[in-house]
């Protein structure tokens, strides 16, 4: 490094022994170190550029110096440096930038400080990396907490804008989670997959009263009609533009002006709020690539009169929700759907002989090509005990899995039942009452069954394996039945005990395995078709995967 | 500026030049990744906005907290590498150094080769020893490596340490004011240290051992000094010929006959000029020591302070006490009784303040009786009491407080403060030196 030529001393130094002069050499020295001040200000005035920051251009000329004349004593040009030194120090301590820099290097350890001393200009691009790995999810329920600066926060959706894959907006403060966005000049989030309008707690949609005192016309215009309190629509139209490929979206709010059928690539949509009808037919008309459907909310509150008439327009619709009394009105029309894969019916409990019927209905309609039926049976407890009779369920012919939760048996013969014949697996999920007799009447019924789940059984005992093991060598099928069990302590506890001296010679007839993993617990009623495409010979229960809603 | 030599692997620069910089520049990457992960969100997004500012503001922090090097230390937080680039870095900002002796080598071994030829900045540097027991077995460590630090610390202005020293080295700071020697000094190196041209201030020498400090008037600035009997007895001429010496403090006091000579010898020379006068009367046997002080001669005495003194009932007059002093303070006096007090008092016209602690014999008479003679004359200032541990003055008082808090203009009563200690040594204080006076 070549030495700079910082000027000639203005004065040369001279040395002091007696004490009464050194007040006089002090005053000397006072004087050349303004001069020196005056000097070295005027030298750097003329480096300065314009709009540059000046203090450490001044600080790292004033250094040069320093290290020249180290060996000498203090001159004037030495104390110049230190007096400015120490200014910029207290500068330094002023400055809250500085103070939190501080109380961030405190969580370092120092082989770290000195690392981010050498590395800091690769900041920038290693945090950019960092979050695109990690923060790929905006959600504007935590933002404000997580980054309360408006600085940073702009930062961080600038950097991140492209990157996020899956946004959570809060339903009724759109407009602010869209002002946050615009603020920090986010124009487009391109990459959001997932899009989901949620509501916080203690949130509700339209309240229940309301509703019930407006008079609704089926084709009530968005937005301008008199709509009592909701959320605020008109942020809505936003979001198609913002986020171009949205493939998956959920809404908890309401819903009732054309938004949704702007996105040209969604495929997925949950509504658990109302839509109006206007927008539902935009959905189904301008949707093409809409595979799933599901409405979620309680008919029974929200817009009676709503109709699903243009849901033949979306040739790609595959599973639909919704609840019972709508499929009560339009049952004949999706009857007619070819392709629908996945049918739920909602909301049962607020009818249940409604739900009986329209079951009725699927199944006349459409018994044959039934491949797998899930019922959670809470709903029919008490009154309707023989739901599967009055369904006629026995008309499954080619019905492949059946899952049962919370059924109730009574102490009925499985005959009584007219239980139909599944040919590949049957779960029993939290049937508090059935007992030994019944699940071995249910195998009998079903030979060639392939896979048993018994979870939260808590009458059945190790007799039952005894009964299905005699059961299974007596139908002489290739496969063993494999019974899956979940929440059994005794009875998986009592096979094992047994396994070495008795159960593994019974392999080929009869396997115990145990669940595995949590499983999402089933709700209402589905209906799974076969499509025309060949049969899934792999099907598995809701159980070990994820069920229906993702 | 960056150190890329840092993983030790030869790296041959012709083939591999571009492969182990992309290395580094992985294994850096990694490294800034690890400490952004401790981070929450919001200190990431503002540390990257704000990366311009980190190298100062890091340098900022460390002259906060490591304005001292204590190499010992920082070797727990730091090592290899790391270690080196801090040193560098902060070469210029440490103000402070603390070695241990055992390790000097090492430690300096360790500044050589983070490539530090000198700091500049530090001022004060101090040696200390380990806690080694068999301290005396191994005094044949090295001390060789001391030559090095008048070039590693060229501005030095403060050194205390507590090995023994041999070599001489001392005499090769130009700059040094304060030195202060813990444990024994080779004569050479004292003969140097006199000899050479330092501008000290300040010697402290506290081992037992005798040092012949033969040239000492030469080191005209000295203003505090503090040694034991012995030394002084050989160089007591000279001493008092320094001019500027305001502080002197004599300990060791083992043989009475030795240190009432030395003692009386300083009253002697240097009575007009005493300040203040602390003395812990524990190696005389009674108070014929004190008479043969003769310490009348003190007339421009402030201060007046006795420890562990035994007036054996004498006539306070007879001792020789000195008169114009404005405080006194008797500490430890286990016969110090009301009317010497009173005597005293009497005899000092510019007496404004007692402090007692541990006088055991006065009573609350003594508060009466001053009182009653303080009356008499007229003084603008009251008189006051500082009080620790005298069970029956205090008690005295606390029973009739009601009466002298309504006598508070002419005579008060305190509780002694903390930072009135009583004197461990003799303790000489001068007033400065003024040629026109």
């Amino acid at each position: 490094m070549s030495k700079p030529n910082s000027g000639r001393p203005l004065v040369r130094k001279v040395k002091f022994l007696l004490d009464k002069d050194k007040e006089a050499a002090d005053e000397l020295k006072q004087k050349t170190r303004a001069e020196k001040a005056r000097a070295e200000k005027l030298r750097n005035e003329e480096m300065l550029c314009a709009g540059g920051d000046a203090d450490p251009r001044n600080i790292r000329n004033r250094r040069r110096p320093r290290r020249r004349h180290h060996h000498d004593d203090p001159t004037a040009e030495q104390q110049v440096v230190q007096q400015y030194e120490q200014q910029h120090a207290q500068l330094l301590d002023q400055d809250p930038d500085h103070q939190m820099l501080y109380n961030i290097f405190q969580k370092l350890e120092m082989a770290e400080q000195i690392a981010l001393h050498r590395l800091a200009r690769l900041l920038p691009d290693v945090c950019s990396a960092h979050w695109r790995s990690t923060c790929r999810k905006l959600d504007f329920r935590v933002l404000t907490e997580e980054l309360p600066e408006p600085n940073q926060r702009n930062y961080l959706l600038g950097q991140m804008a492209e990157h996020y894959r899956y946004v959570y907006f809060v339903a009724h403060r759109l407009q602010e989670n869209l002002n946050a966005l615009e603020s920090a000049g986010v124009k487009s989030l391109n990459s959001v997959q997932r899009v989901e309008l949620l509501l916080l707690e203690g949130e509700e949609t339209l309240p229940l009263e309301r509703i019930q005192e407006t008079p609704l016309t089926a084709d009530t215009e968005a937005g301008g009609d008199a709509k009592p309190k909701g959320m605020a629509q008109w942020p809505l139209h936003a979001l198609p533009k913002l986020m171009r490929n949205v493939k998956r979206m959920k809404a908890q709010c309401d819903v009732q002006v054309h938004f949704i059928e702007h996105f040209a690539q969604l495929e997925l949509l949950i509504l658990y709020g109302s839509i109006s009808q206007t927008a539902l037919t935009g959905i189904f008309e301008r949707c093409q690539k809409l595979e799933r459907l599901f409405l979620k909310f309680n008919d029974r509150n929200y817009n009676q009169n709503l109709s699903l008439k243009s849901i033949r327009k979306s040739t790609k619709l595959r599973d639909l929700s919704v609840p019972v009394a709508l499929f009560n009105r339009q049952k004949e029309m999706l009857m007619e759907l070819r392709q629908l894969h996945l049918l739920e019916l909602t909301h049962c409990e607020k009818d249940v002989p409604l739900t009986i019927e329209c079951m009725r209905f699927v199944l006349n309609q459409k018994a044959d090509t039934i491949e797998q039926v899930q019922l959670d049976c809470k709903c029919f407890a008490k009154k309707h005990i023989n739901w599967m009779q009055d369904v006629g369920l026995e008309r499954c012919s080619r019905l492949r899995g059946l899952v049962l939760v919370n059924c109730i048996f009574g102490n009925r013969e499985i005959c009584q039942l007219t239980l139909p014949c599944v040919q590949k697996y049957i779960a029993l999920i939290g049937c508090k009452d059935i007992k030994e007799y019944q699940v071995l009447d249910m195998v009998r019924r079903c030979s060639g069954l392939s896979e048993l789940y018994l979870i939260d059984c808590p009458q059945l005992t190790w007799k039952m394996l005894q009964g299905l093991y005699r059961i299974r060598r007596g139908e002489n099928i290739s496969y063993p039945l494999t019974v899956v069990l979940g929440q059994c302590p005794t009875l998986r506890t009592d096979y094992q005990s047994m396994y070495s001296n008795y159960w593994c010679f019974k392999l080929a007839y009869l396997k115990i395995e145990r669940i595995q993993g949590e499983s999402r617990p089933i709700e209402d009623i589905q209906i799974f078709f076969y499509q025309n495409t060949p049969q899934d010979k792999n099907l598995k229960p809701a159980l070990k995967k994820g069920s229906t809603q993702n | 500026m960056s150190n890329r030599g840092k993983k030790g692997k030869s790296r041959s620069k012709e083939f591999e030049l571009n492969s182990s910089d992309s290395e580094t520049d992985k294994y850096d990457t990694i490294l800034v990744g690890n400490i952004l992960k401790k981070l929450t969100i919001q200190e990431q997004a503002f540390i990257t906005q704000k990366y311009k500012k980190v190298p100062k503001s890091l340098i900022a922090l460390w002259k906060k907290i490591y304005s001292r090097l204590e190499l010992g230390k920082m070797q727990w937080q730091l090592r290899g590498e790391n270690l080196h680039c801090f040193l560098k870095l902060m070469r210029v900002h440490f103000q402070s150094v603390q070695f241990r002796c055992e390790q000097l080598q090492e430690e300096l071994n360790i500044l050589e080769k983070a490539g530090i030829e000198e700091l500049p900045k530090v001022s004060s540097c101090v040696i200390y020893r380990g806690n080694n027991v068999e301290w005396e077995k191994n005094a044949n460590f090295q001390q060789w490596p001391f030559h090095a630090l008048p070039k590693l610390l060229i501005n030095l202005r403060d050194l205390e340490i507590f090995s023994p020293i041999y070599a001489c080295f001392i005499d090769q700071f130009k700059k040094l004011e304060t030195l202060k020697i813990h444990e024994g000094i080779s004569k050479s190196a004292v003969k140097a240290i006199m000899e050479s041209d330092l501008p000290l201030q300040t010697l402290h020498f506290y081992s037992k051992r005798l040092h012949i400090l033969r040239g000492i008037s030469n080191r005209t600035r000295l203003e505090n000094l503090m040694l034991n009997v012995n030394t002084f007895q050989k160089s007591r001429e000279e001493i008092v010929q320094l001019p500027n010496l305001l502080d002197i403090q004599i300990y060791d006091t083992t043989d009475p006959e030795e240190t009432l000579q030395a003692l009386i010898f300083m009253v002697d020379r240097s009575n007009i000029i005493m300040k203040r006068f602390r003395l812990n009367c524990g190696f005389m046997f009674h108070s014929e020591g004190l008479k043969q002080l003769n310490l009348k001669k003190c007339s421009a005495l402030h201060e007046l302070h006795l420890v562990n003194c035994q007036f054996d009932y004498e006539d306070m007059a007879k001792l020789n006490l000195p008169v114009s002093q404005s405080y006194a303070a008797f500490f430890n006096c286990p016969d110090l009784t009301d009317i010497q007090l009173l005597d005293f008092y009497k005899s000092c016209p510019n007496l404004k303040q007692f402090i007692l602690g541990s006088c055991p014999q006065l009573t609350g008479e003594l508060l009466h009786n001053i009182f009653k003679v303080r009356c008499d004359e007229n003084y603008k200032q009251a008189f006051t009491f500082m009080i620790d541990d005298c069970p029956i003055l205090l008690n005295s008082y606390q029973e009739n407080e009601k009466y002298w808090e309504r006598k508070t203009s002419v005579l008060k009563v305190e509780f002694l403060r903390a930072d009135v200690a009583p004197a461990h040594y003799v303790h000489f204080y001068f007033h400065k030196y003024n040629p026109e006076s």
